[in-house]
């Protein structure tokens, strides 16, 4: 065994590695930073020094630097994460220990510093002799287990500081990533054939290949989404500085009366120059939205006073795509997946973030012996309203599929126990996953949870497919605007907490009778009796649920 | 698809119906009292709360404290509100009669007027969720008696719904 001992268990403070954590982001954030700058000095060489040898010696060494701070980003973030890792586990174990010793307690023995345990004389009989050999048995089983942790973790720090210190890593061809879509069984196999120096070279290569691979673990889609997240914000905010530019530049053209120059051989040339300035105009509202969802992920990853939060998906195509985690789902007890619904888009992604982030409060408080990870799925386009998009839209057939493979991978990267995997559809989300769930051999979920559900496409839980039917839980409260949709089954199916559709229903807030809207979106809000369902449903308390 | 025809005509009248509800929302264009000022009433109302548990205890935060989308834009009320939100655990010693601590704040959240909004007193994990009288703030205790033995109780309190910055945000 390792050198841990129980009294270094107890008074182990995680504090420390989290700290340590944040400054590893801020460095790689810095080092990025750098590489950016250098990226730009290099460009502007010829404007300073047209040509000749020194300037292409000029231009060599600046490039050489350039790629040896971007080869440092991904380890630098690698080991923060791992860092934030081994925090969250290392206060996991010491709440463990201290619980040991408050057991052992309550069983008349003592749990020394050192370890060992003293039985009280006055109680020294055949069961507190039983309960010695128990709790003998447990602290052993956490001793290892703090061995094992800290040495995975001090392996993944010695890989990564060789890395980032210029080892060079293990070429792979982009033509053996697997193709997007890949069963999430065969990514995994395919990903447990690399040596590490051969994942890492995918993750820093072809971040926008790893990031979005179901089957490959959380923990390395995160770091290949980071790197895509800070190219995305990078060369956005660079076409909004062109479009600046280029605005800036038909204005002053036309205001010198040369508008004509601008576009020779069109005959009308004024509208010409109206319709670009249109063009620009909307692209960069396009463009303000996008950032602002990209901006507030990025706080939000970087934010050192709340659990580390692993970013699984990204794109910024169309109303744009993500999927952030509270916490690590490949290691966590209960993982619970939250799909947003109508009108959930990346620029307003920040509040569906947020109510991820308290549902995993709401589930540690709870089961405080669990870890729960809480994923807000934002993987499909949602429908831009409830009233007039959502009816005719056909987000849920594209979603399901992006869903169904994302809850198989959750599956094939998570490591030990299976977790309870639970997933919850509000508004429209619940839509996706009904449809998810009937197609093919279901959803690999051991709950589902519809809130304030339009139908879920059909009228009979026992339809939902990969999930107990004991598991299918709804809620619906009584104001919510949702009810103004009618059962006559011609859109998404009934009403999920009908009697007759078969699940089990969980009370939530009636809310506002005269504000039914407000309502809708109420489930969420502080004391809701939902939350506290939704959390019992995580954690696996469901006799508890009302 | 056939039937695709009436589905959709039958559609516009119930739209029609949910976008008039919609209407309902226009008052939430009013100035409210900024997040950071709900985040202080909520702190003060927590505070308050706690200095009428019995002496012994101590306050840890618990979970991150932040705001909340208190709305679905597309539902037809105004975009960008939101809701203040924290939570604390009460810890204490052991011998702290933490059975008291729910009564005695029944007790003085009844004695101030806080209207109960939910009531779970009677359930084996009790909670209790009052709103006060005057600016709709929420407060509530919940408390877990967990397989162990052991009792953990916590203090939540939320703001209603208020603009970031106090005032419609034009996004």
């Amino acid at each position: 065994m390792s050198g841990i001992s129980f009294e270094m268990l107890l008074n182990a403070d995680p504090e420390v590695w989290r700290r340590a954590a944040a400054a590893w982001d801020q460095l790689g954030r810095s080092t990025d930073d750098r590489a950016d700058a250098v990226a730009l000095s290099v460009r502007k060489i010829p404007d300073v020094w047209e040509s000749g040898p020194a300037a292409t010696r000029a231009r060599d060494h600046c490039d050489g630097l350039r790629r040896e701070l971007d080869t440092a980003f991904p380890p630098v973030l690698a080991i923060a994460q791992t860092l934030a890792q081994h925090a969250n586990d290392v206060s996991e174990l010491r709440a463990r220990a201290q619980d040991l010793v408050a057991q052992a307690r309550r069983a008349h023995v003592t749990v020394n510093p050192d370890g060992s345990m003293t039985v009280d004389p006055a109680h020294s009989d055949e069961w507190t002799a039983r309960s010695v050999s128990q709790l003998v048995w447990q602290r052993d089983a956490l001793l290892r287990e703090a061995a094992e942790l800290d040495a995975r973790a001090a392996q993944a720090i010695a890989e990564n500081t060789a890395t980032a210190s210029g080892t060079p890593m293990s070429r792979v061809d982009r033509s053996r990533v697997p193709a997007p879509g890949t069963d999430p069984a065969a990514v995994k196999r395919w990903w447990d054939s690399l040596t590490p120096a051969q994942r890492r070279y995918v993750v820093a290569e072809y971040p926008e290949l790893i990031g979005a691979l179901d089957g490959v673990p959380v923990a390395s889609r995160d770091v290949a989404n980071r790197i895509m997240l800070d190219r995305e914000q990078d060369r956005l905010t660079a076409r909004r500085e062109e479009l600046d530019a280029r605005e800036a530049y038909i204005r002053s053209m036309i205001e010198q009366g040369r508008g004509a120059e601008l576009y020779p051989g069109e005959p009308n040339k004024l509208g010409a120059a109206l319709a670009e300035l249109d063009r620009i105009k909307e692209e960069r509202e396009q463009i303000n939205r996008t950032l602002r969802g990209l901006d507030a992920i990025s706080s939000r990853l970087e934010d050192p006073h709340k659990p580390r939060a692993y970013l699984i998906g990204l794109s910024t195509e169309g109303d744009g795509r993500a999927i952030v985690s509270v916490g690590n789902p490949d290691t966590a007890d209960n993982v619970l997946t939250y799909v947003p619904g109508t009108g959930a888009e990346l620029s307003k992604v920040g509040g569906d973030i947020a109510r991820a982030d308290h549902m995993a409060t709401d589930a540690r408080m709870a089961d405080p012996s669990a870890e729960t990870a809480s994923i807000m799925w934002l993987g499909y386009d949602a429908p831009d309203s409830v009233v007039w998009n959502a009816p005719f839209d056909g987000s849920a057939k594209d979603g399901a599929p992006k869903l169904d493979r994302f809850q198989d991978g959750l599956r094939v990267t998570h490591e030990g126990e299976p977790s309870r995997n639970v997933v919850l559809g509000h508004s429209y989300g619940s839509t996706v996953i009904g449809h998810a769930a009937q197609q093919g051999n279901g959803i690999n979920a051991d709950a589902l949870i519809f809130v304030g559900s339009p139908g879920v496409d059909t009228n009979s839980a026992s339809d939902l497919k990969g999930v107990p039917t004991s598991e299918v839980w709804a809620t619906r409260a009584e104001h919510d605007i949702i009810k103004r949709v009618p059962d006559w089954d011609i859109l998404h199916g009934n009403d999920p907490t009908r009697k007759d559709f078969g699940g089990r229903v969980f009370s939530s807030d009636p809310g506002d009778p005269n504000n039914e809207a407000k309502t809708h979106s109420a489930y969420w809000d502080d004391g809701n009796r939902a939350r506290r369902n939704i959390a019992l449903i995580v954690t696996g308390q469901t006799d508890k649920v009302d | 698809m056939a039937g695709e025809g009436w589905r959709r005509t039958l559609l516009v009248a119930i739209v029609t119906g949910l976008a008039l509800t919609g209407c309902q929302e226009e008052r939430g264009m009013q100035p409210t009292m900024t997040a950071e000022q709900a985040a202080q009433r909520v702190e003060e109302l927590l505070q308050e709360a706690y200095g009428q548990l019995p002496p012994g205890a101590r306050l840890e935060a618990f979970g991150p404290a932040g705001t909340l989308p208190c709305d679905d834009p597309t539902d037809g009320g105004p975009a960008g509100r939101v809701f203040y939100e924290k939570r604390y655990e009460v810890t204490f010693p052991a011998g702290w009669p933490a059975d008291q601590a729910l009564p005695r704040l029944a007790e003085y959240w009844g004695r101030r007027g806080y209207r109960v909004v939910d009531d779970m007193r009677d359930a084996r994990d009790p909670r209790l969720v009052v709103e006060h009288p005057e600016d709709g703030f929420r407060i509530n205790i919940a408390v877990w008696n967990r397989d162990s033995g052991d009792v953990d109780i916590y203090l939540t309190g939320g703001s209603p719904c208020v603009w970031e910055h106090g005032t419609p945000d034009p996004q």
